[in-house]
């Protein structure tokens, strides 16, 4: 094995992770949970649930979708529907092994590794140092309306009910 | 053959080194890709993740909420919430990583903090400048805005940002072993402070609230609200903001500044008029919810 043969299969490498990272089909889930609706609105059925992480397929859509909205799949949990944007990054989001609650290090690359950073570790260390008390944020989230109730209040208040379909 | 290799390798790099191009990345992160995805993505971290955003704004609520009492009545704050998601659904943002949140605190002061990532804190005070849903449906929609518009994680000075995404990165791409913790938390605690500091003490620039109020009126017409109850939730606090106290006295730019930049985008909007039934319903739940706040 010549050494120009090593720089070939070198090259050859980095330019099949250049390309992969590059694949605008692919997306990842950038929250730690997201809805896949049956149609692109906060309020449409709920198909299935993606998490922190997913790397989902983004499909071909109407030309009259919302932009703010993706069609999605992902085979492994044979799911395909809508999700926001908001949702979404192009980046893919690797999960360290044994990392419960996933967290990614890198943020404009195209790749992220999940497990470091800002964290749980960062949090539990911050919390012993000082006198933050994180009970009522705990609590907030337990405040987290469910999308019958989302949508009967915007009904019943002759607001708009599309949920962002518009 | 030699020189087809040659030929061969040198068309690859092109390949490679264009690739690179549209993606904004330099030699040394080519370089850094021979030696693994780590040491890639360690070069080119420009900002805060959705997640590291969530573990800012929970530690920046929580710092609010030790000094600050909670008033604890589920009816108010669950109102409070399925407003703010209806709210947030017509966003620019429907998504963050861990969701919008909002709790009352237990306070006359007129006062508002949004954590980066979507945990919203409103005072009684503040909830008492409202007369009705649509002004409600106004103040959160200010609240949401500086969190849409990541206000708080641009008060992190950009020294500390930029040492603390480089932190970030280099932990990436290693163990994150117990001297890695007691580095990145260190630089959490100071950024930490960064964003409570201009959150309490020095409040956004009067050009960052003004971006808010103007992301407000838009959320505020896409959901269906009218967004001229904007300038009467103002007017409101116009009249109870006391000259020299702690809160949006000290934090907010005048509301009659904030007036006239409201009432000049709306010059330009057609009137909203909601139809008596749903009106008598809004209002119905409003007074259920927060007539006693």
């Amino acid at each position: 094995m010549s050494r120009v043969s090593l720089a070939v299969a070198a090259c050859l490498m980095m330019a099949a992770a250049a390309a992969f990272a590059a694949d605008p089909s692919q997306m990842s889930v950038q929250v730690e949970q997201v809805k896949v609706r049956a149609t692109p609105s906060a309020l449409g059925s709920i198909v299935g649930t993606l998490a922190y992480g997913d790397r989902v397929t983004v499909l071909d859509q109407p030309s009259d979708a919302p932009q703010s909205w993706r069609k999605v799949s992902m085979v492994e949990k044979g799911i395909s529907g809508w999700v926001s944007l908001s949702a979404l990054t192009e980046k893919e989001i690797k999960l360290q092994a044994g990392s419960q609650n996933a967290q990614t290090g890198a943020s404009s690359g195209e790749v992220a590794l999940a497990g470091k950073g800002f964290s749980e570790d960062v949090e539990k260390q911050y919390k012993s140092e000082g006198n933050v008390d994180y009970t009522w944020v705990d609590r907030m989230k337990g405040y987290n309306p469910t999308d019958d109730q989302v949508a009967r209040f915007l009904q019943d208040g002759g607001l708009n009910t599309s949920g962002g379909a518009q | 053959m030699r020189n087809c290799i040659r030929t061969l390798s040198l068309a690859i790099l092109t390949l490679v080194f264009s690739s690179c191009a549209s993606m904004n990345l330099n030699v040394g992160n080519v370089v850094a890709l021979g030696q693994g995805v780590q040491q890639y993505q360690a070069a080119s971290q420009t900002e805060f993740t959705p997640e590291q955003e969530y573990y800012i704004g929970r530690a920046v609520a929580a710092n609010i909420l030790s000094t600050r009492k909670v008033f604890d009545n589920k009816a108010a704050t669950g109102y409070l919430n399925v407003l703010e998601r209806a709210l947030a659904i017509y966003s620019d943002r429907p998504e963050t990583f861990g969701g919008y949140h909002v709790l009352i605190m237990d306070s006359d002061e007129i006062n508002a903090f949004s954590a980066p990532g979507g945990l919203i804190l409103v005072s009684r005070g503040l909830l008492r400048c409202a007369q009705n849903e649509d002004e409600v449906a106004a103040i959160l929609a200010h609240e949401t805005s500086h969190v849409v518009l990541k206000h708080g994680l641009n008060a992190i000075k950009e020294s500390r940002k930029t040492e603390a995404l480089k932190n970030l990165a280099v932990t990436s791409a290693n163990t994150l072993g117990g001297s890695n913790v007691q580095q990145l938390t260190d630089i959490f605690k100071d950024s930490i402070g960064d964003i409570v500091n201009t959150m309490v003490n020095n409040g956004y620039s009067r050009d960052l609230e003004f971006q808010a109020d103007q992301m407000a009126l838009k959320i505020m017409r896409n959901a269906g609200y009218d967004p001229r109850a904007f300038e009467g939730m103002l007017k409101v606090m116009e009249v109870r903001l006391k000259p020299g106290g702690l809160d949006f006295a000290k934090t907010h730019p005048d509301p009659k500044d904030r007036i006239e930049k409201v009432d000049q985008t709306l010059a330009g909007w057609p009137t909203v008029t909601t139809p008596a039934k749903a009106q008598a319903v809004r209002q119905a739940r409003y007074q259920a919810a927060l007539g006693s706040v």
